[in-house]
């Protein structure tokens, strides 16, 4: 008996040993939150800049909480410069955005085939970026179209010639807007699998689906397709080779982040030195569909 | 040795081939120098009366390469028993590893299988993979490392049902013998081990059956004798998981599991034409299949892959003194990826067409035994690479041919025992590889050597060294042995990777052979070694040349292993601990700066222990404990365009939380005849449910109420408990 009830205490202490809580470990890791940039020129229009910094995850913490009021940051000194000129950027509220604050410019508009660099100033620290805008690019076409599965769900189409005498970099971008229920985006988003390197398009004209943009930060079940109702403004842009980069490693991450497969554990390509995110240059063309 | 011990082992005289009975059977190191060589001989031994004492683990699974009992006759009765004497251990410090696969079933089974690879991992110097990973990682090296034979043949993805279990049914198989360290130089090709695993060879004298029913998958064998000199055996597994668990989740859940399948069928005809030929015919083919959709996105996804392995296997013996072995052999290895979304559909096929041949000649020499052989193998190897149909409204192959190589090599063993205790393996291998497809070649000496001296008969030192180059590497993906990973050969952009090895160690076995133990550091430099940076989404949206994604480092591991054995008695098990550190060095990573391979568990920790109270009875239970995987953590996130974007911390530089589970098994044997014996076998697989996790989810959701977002991590495992009931019928 005694023996028995040695071997029952020995039994409960491997049990209250193992089913403690599950810590995770990241070494010595040591972090200082950085600066983000996520701006962009278009040709003929001025800069637009909304500056985040990151937030650090603490692995013993299972269950934390960002307070998204202390994610963007307000009080930076924006400069963009086309290398004659600058401008500082004025920060203003944005309840369209998320996070809504912005930096934006009037004075320096964009022009196709010029650099532009913007530099950030922020609580003693500095982060510039560079940028060049490409030649444009005309959408020739578009189409609406079932999708294959599904009588409600709308896929979008949109058809280009590439220019095969030089290399181009393409980046679909998609601002929604919903009559009946009011909503609209403040911006445009990128679109789902919407980078693309003209290095697997075909010669003659190129037709590229159109995905609705995934937002982590959305409440509801994410879908490629568009509804019936919705008006999307369509924008094709040419980008340089580092942009593209960019946004290739940031489709990547946003949709293999928790893929075990093909997992995602490199940090994003970007043209921020000494911070993160992307100053990018647009040169669109954009087309409003409405779903009917 | 005395002479009335001779008299009972007759030389040259029997069909039994030295191979076909060496797991039931070895000789004292001494016996091998006064036998002069003794191994390399056909023997008889009157099997009357023969005490199974031989078995120096009579109880456990574990069988060692190169046993060391010693023989005794009892003049009067003319028995041959075992005497319980003291004994070296140089099994397990001989780097070779023999599984006992009838023994294995006394273990904890998973999904009512037996399985060889999980049983191995509990071995000293061999990582635990944890779920959803059939590798075998010895010593710092990575899976893709080991050479995994099957009857010869190589076998490029032993796993079934993403690494739950192996290929092997344990059932078909006669031998398995893991080359741990002091590698043989018939093997070449690979940086670390070689699990040699063969099917049964014995010619059946009955028809004779094995079935085991399980909850989620069953197996059979039969044997079907052809004859006096000829027998048949087949087997075949299928899983019906599929069936089950999708009751379960669509009870618990209302929603639909993914559809998963397996099976696998072996076939092996042997032949003894005379007493000094024999012929053995293998083949293998085995399929996994999961698919699973998710309606929101209608979009779909698809694994399949197949191992396929056939080998023709002629033994003959020439004379007294020389043995000879051929082997034809044939593998295919065939792996489809396949990601649909709408009408868009990528398929990253992968495979590996192989075939070859391996010959040899043992030879015994005046002192010593020489080994020495050729081999060669065909590659056909095709990289995985995308096929993109209406992607970007375009159907795209941008693959190129298959990369086709031709790999060889020319060995030669010997092995002698001189002075008073010492004995001595030295192995030279030239190895190569030509490729085809970019006219590239590669070659180089591989020596080997080990020394050995018995302080004791019971005691022994030994340290060893070798050199080994590999031309086929398995570029990780996953990191996790999933069927992303992919095989690629040397190119004019990839060259060998290499490893230089250097152990020593020391056994010793007390109270009459009960007990017995093992230390053995060990010290492994690796160069060429191949880490996967792409994307999937540098597959798809622009040229993809697969080379300019796999970058190339050095790496070291360093450690020391230790077991103890108990052998005898009512309680045999053992238990085994293994402390290391795996790194790797790439420029392109952290600036060279040195980073912990994905397989690097600083403590490794088995017990095994099987308890016979009674001839019906068998209880057992296996606990392992190890350092948690190293990964990438997101140190950091940032908000870009709406979404939650990781901020990746130090290389391999976190930890998973550390890996530790109790699996306990009773068998208990319902009736036993003759020739019929049934028992039943319940296993529960991690008894105490602990939460392993595969993989760190980080869950960010958004909060309307206060505007904030919360973070969660959430370690995402397969399962925690899993009990199950089989049933298995011999006959």
């Amino acid at each position: 008996m005694k023996h028995c009830a040695h071997i029952i205490s020995a039994i409960f202490l491997i049990f209250s040993c193992c089913s403690c809580d599950i810590k995770w470990r990241n070494g010595d890791y040591v972090y200082n939150p950085e600066i983000v940039i996520d701006g962009w020129i278009e040709v003929g229009k001025g800069a637009t800049v909304v500056l985040t910094q990151s937030v650090m995850v603490h692995p013993e913490d299972n269950e934390s909480e960002i307070r998204l009021q202390d994610i963007p940051i307000r009080w930076a000194k924006v400069t963009v410069s086309d290398g004659e000129r600058e401008e500082i950027l004025v920060g203003r509220m944005d309840e369209d955005i998320f996070p809504p604050y912005k930096y934006t410019g009037t004075a320096i508009k964009g022009e196709a085939g010029k650099k532009y660099s913007v530099k950030v100033e922020y609580s003693g620290r500095t982060v510039t970026a560079e940028t060049t805008i490409p030649h444009a690019v005309k959408i020739d076409d578009f189409k609406v179209l079932k999708s294959e599965d599904c009588d409600t769900l709308y896929r979008i189409d949109v058809s280009f010639r590439d220019d095969k005498s030089e290399k181009n970099w393409y980046k679909l971008l998609t601002s929604i807007s919903e009559k009946e229920t009011g909503t609209y985006d403040g911006r445009y988003y990128s679109a789902f699998m919407g980078t693309v390197s003209d290095e697997i398009l075909d010669s003659k004209e190129s037709t590229i689906t159109v995905n609705r943009p995934f937002r982590h930060i959305s409440t509801e079940d994410y879908s490629p397709y568009f509804h019936k109702g919705e008006t999307v403004s369509v924008m094709l842009a040419q980008i340089d080779e580092t942009s593209f980069n960019f946004w290739s490693d940031y489709e990547n991450e946003i949709s293999n982040g928790k893929n075990i497969l093909f997992p995602s554990s490199s940090n994003l390509r970007s043209n921020v030195s000494g911070g993160r995110g992307i100053w990018c240059g647009y040169n669109s063309d954009t087309v409003e569909i409405t779903i009917e | 040795m005395p002479d009335d011990i001779l008299s009972t082992i007759s030389f040259g005289k029997t069909a039994l081939m030295p191979d076909r009975i060496h797991s039931k059977l070895s000789l004292n190191r001494h016996w091998l120098t006064a036998a002069a060589c003794l191994s390399s001989l056909c023997i008889s031994i009157e099997m009357k009366g023969l005490e199974m004492d031989l078995f120096p683990f009579e109880n456990t699974v574990i069988e060692q390469a190169d046993t060391t009992a010693v023989l005794e006759e009892e003049m009067e009765t003319s028995y041959v028993t075992a005497a319980a004497e003291e004994k070296t251990i140089s099994g397990v410090m001989s780097g070779d590893l023999r599984l006992n696969m009838e023994k294995l079933s006394v273990l904890p089974r998973m999904l009512g299988n037996t399985d060889l690879i999980k049983t191995i991992q509990l071995m000293p110097g061999i990582q635990i993979s944890g779920e959803m990973n059939s590798g075998i990682y010895i010593r710092g090296a990575d899976a893709g490392h080991n050479s995994v034979l099957f009857d010869g043949a190589p076998v490029y993805n032993a796993s079934h049902l993403m690494g739950f279990f192996s290929v092997f049914n344990s059932n078909h198989i006669s031998a398995s013998t893991l080359h741990k360290s002091n590698i043989p130089s018939e093997f070449g090709g690979r940086l670390s081990g070689v699990l040699d695993v063969s099917s049964r060879n014995e010619i059946p004298d009955r028809f004779t059956g094995n079935i085991d029913a399980g909850i989620l998958s069953s197996q059979a064998t039969l044997g079907i004798p052809l004859g006096k000199k000829s027998g048949l055996y087949l087997s075949g597994r299928f899983s019906y998981l599929n069936y089950i668990l999708n009751s379960i989740e669509h009870m618990m859940n209302g929603a639909e599991a993914p559809d998963y399948f397996f099976d696998d069928f072996n076939l092996s005809w042997v032949l003894s034409h005379d007493e000094d030929n024999s012929i053995r015919v293998n083949a293998y083919y085995g399929s996994d299949r999961l698919d699973f959709s998710q309606s929101t996105y209608q979009a779909g996804a698809g694994l399949q892959w197949h191992n396929a392995t056939c080998s023709g296997i002629w033994e003959s013996r020439l004379n007294g003194n020389v043995k000879m072995h051929h082997n034809l052999f044939f593998s295919q290895f065939d792996n489809h990826i396949t990601v649909s979304m709408g009408k868009a559909r990528m398929q990253l096929p992968s495979g590996i067409t192989d075939f070859g041949y391996r010959g040899n000649a043992e030879i015994r020499l005046p002192a010593g035994k020489l080994k020495a052989g050729i081999d060669y193998m065909r590659h056909s190897v095709r990289v995985q690479y995308p096929e993109i149909e209406n992607l970007y409204n375009l159907d795209s192959d941008q693959a190129p041919d298959p990369y086709c190589n031709d790999e060889f090599g020319i060995f030669a063993d010997y092995s002698v025992g001189f002075a008073k205790g010492f004995n001595l393996k030295a192995g030279l291998r030239y190895g190569g590889s030509y490729s085809e497809t970019k006219n590239r070649f590669y070659g180089g000496f591989e020596p080997r050597v080990n020394l050995a001296y018995d302080i004791m008969p019971n005691m022994r030192i030994q340290a060893s060294y070798s050199l080994q180059r590999q031309y086929i590497g398995q570029v990780s993906v996953s990191g996790m042995g999933l069927p992303t990973d992919f095989w690629i050969p040397v190119t004019d952009r990839i060259r060998p990777q290499t490893a230089n090895s250097v152990s020593a160690g020391f056994s010793h076995s007390f109270g009459k052979s009960m007990f017995e133990y093992s230390v053995e550091l060990y010290y492994k430099h690796m160069d060429g070694l191949m880490e996967f940076d792409g994307a999937l989404f540098d597959m798809m949206n622009q040229r993809y040349i697969v080379e300019d994604h796999i970058i190339t480092g050095t790496g070291r591991s360093y450690g020391a292993e230790f077991i103890f054995k108990k052998n005898k008695g009512k309680v045999t098990g053992w238990l085994s601990y293994t402390i290391g550190r795996s790194e790797r060095m790439f420029a392109d990573i952290m600036d060279g700066k040195p980073f912990p391979s994905k397989n690097d568990r600083l403590h490794n920790l088995a017990i095994a222990a099987v308890w016979s109270p009674h001839w019906r009875w068998n209880i057992s239970g296996v606990f392992i404990y190890a350092t948690g995987t190293a990964f990438t953590m997101p140190g950091a996130l940032y908000m870009m365009g709406e979404n939650i974007i990781h901020e990746y911390g130090d290389y391999n530089g976190a930890r998973m939380p550390d890996y530790h589970r109790l699996d306990l098994s009773a068998t208990y044997i319902l009736h036993k005849g003759k020739r019929v014996e049934g028992s039943l076998n319940l296993s529960v697989y991690n008894v105490y449910a602990r939460q392993n996790p595969l993989y760190l989810d980080i869950m960010v959701k958004y909060n309307e109420e206060n505007n904030n977002l919360g973070v969660n991590l959430v370690g995402r495992s397969l399962y925690s408990i899993l009990p199950s009931l089989g049933y298995s019928l011999k006959f």
